[in-house]
């Protein structure tokens, strides 16, 4: 009889872990959803949401919920069983006829003892029915072919155009007019947050003058020497170059594109063209 | 064999004990609850009530239920302690031969009613309280056992306190209860009239043998208790001690009760687990027996007592916190 009752005693009792650790799972579970979810949208780390889960399903546990005596919560959901279970188990090792008569009546109202009512089914059915809603945004989400929003574009702002080639250092015959500034590589691209950060100047503008690209690069450094009346010094000296197959277009946003009408190309050739001997 | 059958027809028993000493004694049936429950777990209890609420006649009636010898001591100021333990007389013998020959005193029987023990001088007291204690009597340099059982009901009177004895804390410590006896309802006041009025005066009948009550006694000590409870317990009684930081304590009381509380608690609330028909202690047990069991224990602080807060308003308060 009292192999029989620790047997049931035991399966008894493996029923409530079963039931608190399933339950555990489940939030554990859900919890890495929603983490996973985040992490899709906010393009993070896939283990985070992992770490996220597991540590609000430890926290839950530290703080106790679901746990709790299981003597106590078997005894609470069978009232049947109130004060003599808990009883029969701390004084199994004695050996009277009360005690045994006691482990007698127990071993029989064990059989009919219930666990199921432990579990939370309103909380765990909600927790699943939110996995679920998670479950098929995801799929949503991969569907679209979502790629997930930049938030380190946000946080490291604007970086600029690509690099000004040889005009990036500030060096650059007089206003940069004429031959443009240097080269421009032509797998430069500008594009938001990701832009070449060399030129902080900006990408230069091209002007179209006689069929050919003209980069027109005005650098800080340009107009060294100028004083009131007094006509342009020799600035810095640099080989102007004509932009190899800058394309014009903007890739993100539009640079500034000189449209010079015909009938003043004359006029701002010539004038270019004498900075450009100056 | 005979113990399995008092174990299972406890409950019936005690029901017995209940209905027979109901013929006498009209309502009281916590008092009497609680006097078998002492008498079943070894140990004497205490009864204070006003004159004239059928003490006397309650302890008597019990005596004759369980089928033991009854003795009644009244305590006065010239009481000696010899006129409770007994003592040595000079007899002469059928051939002459004059001879010392111990005359047992009242104390010799299996329940000891003391009235009014707080009218005996202290050391008419301690000679009884020493027999309750150590369940033998010394005369001289002979000791002499007390048959067992050994129940000892001291009674009290309220009112009247003038040039009493009271117990001193160490010696009501060695009571298990005191109990408090009431005024009776209306109704049972009227049956009580009209039964001690009529032609024949019903008495209570012998339902228990001594053996029976010896077995209960035993199987009260198997009843088991859950460890949840018995550190039940133990708070409860540390919670009487102002020394552990308990606010209540701390307020209303200068010092608290002993293990020997903790002990009372336990075994009074086996058996009356046992007498209930229970194989086990259940909360209502030990709720049930802890305010008799402490209420005597308690020392009140002076500010309490100028309140008129009572021990049982104390106990009441620890109960509800620690319980």
């Amino acid at each position: 009889m009292r192999k029989g009752f620790e047997r049931r005693v035991e399966r008894v009792i493996r029923e409530v872990w079963d039931i608190t650790l399933f339950e555990y799972v489940v939030l554990f579970s859900v919890v890495s959803l929603i983490g996973v979810l985040m992490s899709e949208i906010l393009d993070m780390p896939l283990w985070i949401s992992f770490v996220i889960g597991a540590g609000v399903a430890a926290g839950a546990y530290i703080l106790g919920f679901g746990r709790g005596d299981v003597v106590e919560k078997i005894e609470r959901e069978n009232p049947f069983l109130e004060d003599r279970f808990g009883t029969a188990i701390d004084n199994e090792d004695k050996d009277n006829i009360v005690v045994k008569d006691l482990i007698n009546q127990v071993y029989l109202d064990l059989g009919k003892a219930r666990t199921d009512s432990l579990l939370h089914m309103r909380r765990v059915g909600l927790e699943i029915g939110i996995s679920v809603i998670v479950v098929f945004l995801l799929l949503f989400l991969m569907f679209i072919g979502f790629e997930g929003v930049d938030i380190g574009g946000f946080i490291g702002g604007s970086s600029g155009g690509s690099g000004g080639g040889g005009g990036n250092s500030g060096q650059g015959g007089g206003s940069g007019g004429g031959e443009g500034g240097g080269n421009t590589p032509a797998d430069q691209e500008v594009s938001m947050g990701m832009g070449d950060t060399q030129n902080i100047f900006g990408n230069p503008t091209v002007a179209k003058i006689e069929g050919k690209d003209i980069e027109l690069e005005i650098h800080p450094e340009y107009g060294e020497g100028m004083g009131t009346g007094e006509e342009g010094g020799k600035g810095p000296q640099t080989n102007p170059t004509t932009a190899q197959g800058v394309s014009v277009e903007a890739v993100s946003s539009n640079p500034y594109t000189e449209n010079i009408p015909a009938e003043l190309e004359e006029l701002v050739r010539s004038y270019f063209e004498k900075v450009a001997e100056g | 064999m005979a113990k399995e059958e008092t174990y299972k027809k406890a409950k019936e028993l005690f029901h017995k004990v209940q209905k027979s000493i109901g013929r006498a004694i009209v309502g009281q049936e916590e008092v009497i609850e609680q006097m078998v429950v002492a008498i079943i777990t070894g140990n004497h209890a205490l009864l204070e009530g006003y004159p004239g609420l059928g003490k006397t006649m309650m302890i008597r009636a019990l005596a004759k239920t369980l089928d033991l010898k009854f003795s009644r001591i009244q305590c006065t100021p010239d009481l000696m302690p010899s006129d409770i333990t007994g003592t040595y007389i000079i007899e002469e013998d059928a051939s002459g031969k004059k001879k010392f020959r111990f005359q047992e005193g009242p104390v010799f029987a299996n329940v000891v009613l003391a009235d009014e023990i707080n009218r005996a001088t202290p050391k008419t007291q301690s000679a009884l309280l020493e027999a309750m204690q150590e369940k033998q009597v010394t005369s001289g340099n002979r000791t002499f056992p007390l048959e067992p059982p050994f129940f000892v009901l001291a009674t009290q009177n309220p009112i009247e306190m003038e040039g009493t004895y009271p117990l001193p804390e160490a010696q009501l410590d060695r009571f298990l209860f005191k109990l408090l006896v009431k005024y009776p309802e209306r109704g049972e006041e009227e049956k009580i009239v009209d039964r001690y009025t009529s032609e024949k005066v019903p008495e209570a009948e012998k339902v228990l043998s001594r053996e029976q009550l010896l077995d209960l006694g035993d199987l009260s000590r198997m009843v088991p208790i859950s460890d949840d409870l018995r550190e039940r317990v133990v708070g409860i009684v540390a919670a009487t001690r102002p020394s552990n930081e308990n606010k209540i304590a701390k307020q209303y009381l200068e010092y608290g009760a002993s293990p020997r509380a903790s002990i009372g608690i336990v075994l009074a609330s086996k058996a009356r687990a046992l007498i209930h028909g229970r194989n086990f202690v259940s909360k209502d047990d030990i709720w049930a027996v802890a305010l008799p069991v402490l209420r005597h224990r308690l020392i009140l602080n002076f500010e309490s007592e100028r309140e008129g807060i009572t021990p049982d308003a104390v106990v009441g308060m620890i109960l509800k916190e620690v319980g």
